[in-house]
């Protein structure tokens, strides 16, 4: 279940907001004309189409910095009592957090509380006074009582709207203590109050706008399936050095389930994104891997095989920060089970807006595979991100993945190409790009990577941390793209994502993940130049 | 009434415009984001305190027309009867010398207040001090209420006049802040209204009289007021008038006051002028002394009807009231 916003949904939603609110200035006029002295509707409308126009051509780095720009524009345009209040109802309970990518139900009624208060506080109005405290006060209320009893943020959020009704009709049974209203005295009983109907108008739009949206998004069961074909259990040891031909003591091994494709998926569900593991997994450890995804959240469909899973060795040392790798070969695949992956992964498509295929594939399976589930992909309009080497990465290449993200070596070997010769390996890259593959991003290690597609060429420095295991970096790198890309976000910050999540990877040992506030964190730190 | 409109959104840029164009050198334009006009200044401003004013359009000369030497020293240009955004206000403190600090100085409505406070707490991050008076002297609405809760009109004339001349005469902020209160104190003023009202620049209805009905101490914006009469002559209303304004004014034999005689949009100078002299008849039947009296059109809402305001003098403000000063709209100070 959904549970939180993004910052595109947040800006999504407020020009939602924008849209209604500029669509009931003829309601608001009608309502402040009875006693007020009808300038609210225009004065709203004035507010809301800056804000309409601002926010659109604004980008965002926080959730909070939208709420700021949404406050910011109606205080300076605005004018009028309406002007300060319904800025403060947008700046003064957001100002002083943290900035974060997402908010949910109980950020918008800690945010909310903190305005409600700010808002009382400045213009002396208190329930009872027939102003637009008497909407949001029980609109906080709503929003509270939704956190205490975890109901869900659509709900939540319903509930603030309706709770924002009724206090638009309470308003019709009070006199009115502010503004020009207060000169009707007893007249102005049995007239609603104009700027608690904007309180109401913005939460119904903003419980509308989520309402239709989560529940369109999750008709999307997954909106990134992985297709791990070699799943395995990743042995890691860590010792200070290998002294050949003697005993080690080991002060730490770590086992992890292990593919590819799984860590992509391990890292979206940190990132709070929806995912499907889809993929081959053995009889005899079946449970294992199972268990393993059920434990993290990460939702999985696999196709059953005969026989054990393979168990890869690696050995760290602390010394020289170097890994050395002992894989085991998968057990062989036959094709009815490669025949039930494909249809799997046919059906899945529908309701996906990615698919990453991720790392090599086991005995049995041809070097097309790739190829084919792009080739599908492509037919329905689902972007494919391709993470492989060799034959697989070529033939992949051939049916148009939409990203491809292989290390400078893979590249290399694939190509064959000197992995010294930078301007061999560029030229082969904008070659491909040139193909109709929408970006290529190819990985260096400790040196960064670069990302290109027609337009542009793109190079980052990796993002400085305290490395304590590699694996994993260049998965958590593709999981980061596929968040940017779900998201929206232009190519500069898609490859900000990722390279912030492969250097959150990058400070685990063993094959642990990012986690969203390392992604969060790290971000801004990504420093990109375009070559 | 269709009266002279090209575009309602555009009248309070083109109002300024006209008098800008019609005055030129003497002022020079306040604009914000998106080359929007926030408001105008005096043309060459001194480092003094600087006096600003401001609030919604609509009842001109008030506020732009208290632009002037001895007077205020820039207005903020709001929307018409709204109050300008904080930022505007800001903007145009901003554009002024204001090493020795800026007064601010509104009429007491929740919209005015409320950005003008505002903007005084903006003002004070970029290191500007400030100070509010909101003004409040009429005496009708709310007959009785605390004086903090009256509304302004057209006392903020007086106000200005006089922080005006203090600021000019070199008074600190503090000492400018609370002359002007002081102004704010001793000013009364009640109007009465006799025909429907309209919005200048678009022509709309903003409240309907009856032929012959005569509503006193109704508000600008059709806000009720607190006795509706029918067909009564001009003697008969300045009486009614003035025995409310004597009764809230409290004055005593030994007060000098300064009467303004304030003529609405709609109400001619004949009009005035009978008016008038039934307003120092009364005057001088109570003893009253006139140090000075102003017969002018200084807050104007476009519907029949005129306000008079009293300001009760001391020695501090009468010398200060005596300064000279003007604008290409207010004359009435003139030497």
């Amino acid at each position: 279940m959904k549970n939180h916003m993004t910052i595109e949904e947040l800006k999504q939603m407020i020009l939602h907001v924008a849209e209604e609110v500029i669509k009931n200035e003829t309601l608001l006029t009608e309502i402040d004309s009875v006693i007020g002295d009808g300038d609210h509707g225009k004065g709203m409308t004035t507010g809301f189409k800056e804000v309409r126009q601002e926010v659109s051509r604004m980008k965002f780095q926080s959730t909070e910095e939208v709420l700021v720009a949404v406050g910011n524009v109606l205080i300076d345009t605005m004018g009028g009592a309406s002007g300060v209040l319904f800025g403060t109802m947008f700046i003064s309970g957001t100002v002083k957090r943290p900035a974060s990518l997402t908010m949910d139900l109980q950020d918008f009624a800690e945010i909310f509380r903190y305005s409600l208060n700010a808002i009382k506080k400045r213009g002396g109005a208190q329930i009872g006074d027939k102003t637009m405290v008497d909407a949001l006060e029980p609109a906080v209320i709503a929003l509270e009582k939704s956190v205490a009893e975890r109901v869900g943020f659509c709900e939540g959020m319903k509930s603030a709207a309706t709770a924002a009704a009724v206090g638009v009709e309470y308003t019709k049974n009070v006199k009115a203590r502010f503004g020009r209203a207060k000169y009707f005295g007893e007249k102005a009983v049995g007239c609603q109050d104009a700027g608690a109907t904007s309180v109401w108008i913005i939460f119904r739009a903003m419980s509308d706008w989520v309402g239709e949206y989560f529940s369109r998004w999750e008709k999307y069961e997954s909106r990134v399936i992985t297709v791990t074909m070699n799943p395995c259990i990743d042995k890691t040891i860590n010792v200070e050095s290998i002294k050949r031909g003697k005993t080690h003591r080991l002060k730490r091994v770590q086992n992890n389930i292990s593919g590819k494709g799984i860590n992509v998926s391990i890292a979206l569900t940190h990132f709070h994104e929806l995912t499907l593991c889809l993929g081959f997994n053995y009889s005899a450890d079946a449970r294992i891997v199972e268990k393993a995804l059920d434990d993290q959240g990460v939702r999985h469909d696999f196709v059953m095989v005969e026989g054990g899973i393979r168990t890869n060795v690696k050995i760290f040392e602390n010394e020289y920060g170097v890994m050395t790798e002992f894989n085991e070969n998968g057990g062989c695949v036959g094709s009815e089970e490669q025949e039930r992956l494909m249809e799997k992964i046919e059906n899945w498509m529908e309701q996906t807006n990615i698919i990453v295929l991720d790392g090599s594939v086991p005995e049995g399976v041809l070097p097309d595979i790739y190829e084919k589930i792009i080739r599908m992909a492509n037919r329905r309009g689902v972007k494919t991100i391709l993470d492989a080497t060799g034959h697989l990465l070529r033939q992949g290449v051939n049916a148009v993945p939409y990203l491809m993200k292989p290390n400078v070596s893979e590249f290399c070997d694939t190509y064959g190409i000197d992995p010294t010769d930078r301007d061999a390996i560029l030229r082969k890259a904008a070659e491909i790009v040139e193909t109709g593959v929408k970006y290529v991003c190819i990985s260096l290690g400790q040196e960064g990577a670069y990302l290109l597609n027609r337009e542009k060429l793109l190079y980052a420095k990796a993002v400085p941390v305290n490395i304590r295991g590699i694996q994993g970096a260049g998965d958590s790198m593709v999981a980061g793209f596929c968040l940017a890309i779900n998201r929206g976000l232009p190519m500069e910050e898609m490859f900000a994502y990722g390279m912030a999540a492969a250097a959150g990877s990058l400070q685990y040992p063993g094959t642990e993940i990012c986690s969203k506030e390392d992604l969060e964190r790290l971000i801004p730190e990504v420093k990109i130049v375009q070559l | 009434m269709r009266g002279f409109i090209n575009h309602a959104e555009t009248a309070v840029e083109e109002m300024v415009n006209g008098y800008l164009r019609v005055y030129p050198g003497r002022f020079v334009k306040v604009k914000g984001k998106n080359q929007r006009l926030n408001g105008f200044i005096r043309q060459n401003c001194q480092d003094k305190v600087s006096v600003i004013t401001g609030g919604g359009a609509g009842n001109e000369p008030w506020s732009m027309g208290f632009v002037g030497d001895g007077l205020a020293d820039g207005t903020v240009a709001g929307a018409v009867f709204t109050a300008p955004p904080a930022r505007y206000i800001v903007n145009v403190t901003q554009a002024l010398p204001v090493k020795k600090g800026a007064l601010y100085i509104c009429g007491n409505h929740a919209g005015d207040v409320l950005n003008f406070e505002l903007a005084g707490e903006l003002a004070q991050l970029e290191n500007i001090e400030t100070r509010c008076i909101k003004v409040s002297d009429d005496i009708s609405g709310l007959m009785g209420e605390r004086k903090e809760e009256r509304r302004g009109q057209a006392g903020v004339a007086f106000v200005i006049k006089i922080a005006g001349a203090a600021s000019e005469a070199g008074y600190s902020l503090a000492e400018t802040a609370r002359v002007a209160q002081k102004a704010n104190e001793r000013v009364t003023t009640f109007g009465v209204t006799v025909s429907s009202g309209y919005i200048p620049g678009s022509g709309e209805l903003v409240h309907r009289m009856e032929e012959g009905q005569v509503e006193y101490g109704k508000g600008f914006n059709g806000e009720n007021g607190v006795l509706v009469e029918q067909n009564r002559s001009a003697d008969e209303i300045v009486e009614t008038m003035m025995s409310y304004l004597l009764r809230e004014a409290k004055l005593t034999s030994l007060d000098e006051v300064v009467v303004m005689i304030n003529a609405y949009g709609m109400t001619s100078i004949m009009e005035q002028c009978i008016i008038s002299r039934k307003v120092v008849d009364i005057l001088s039947s109570q003893s009253v002394q006139i140090h000075h009296i102003v017969m002018d059109r200084l807050f104007q809402p476009l519907s029949g009807g005129c306000s008079i305001s009293i300001l009760r003098l001391d020695e501090e403000l009468k010398r200060l009231y005596d300064m000279p000063a003007c604008s290409p709209m207010i004359k009435c100070w003139q030497n």
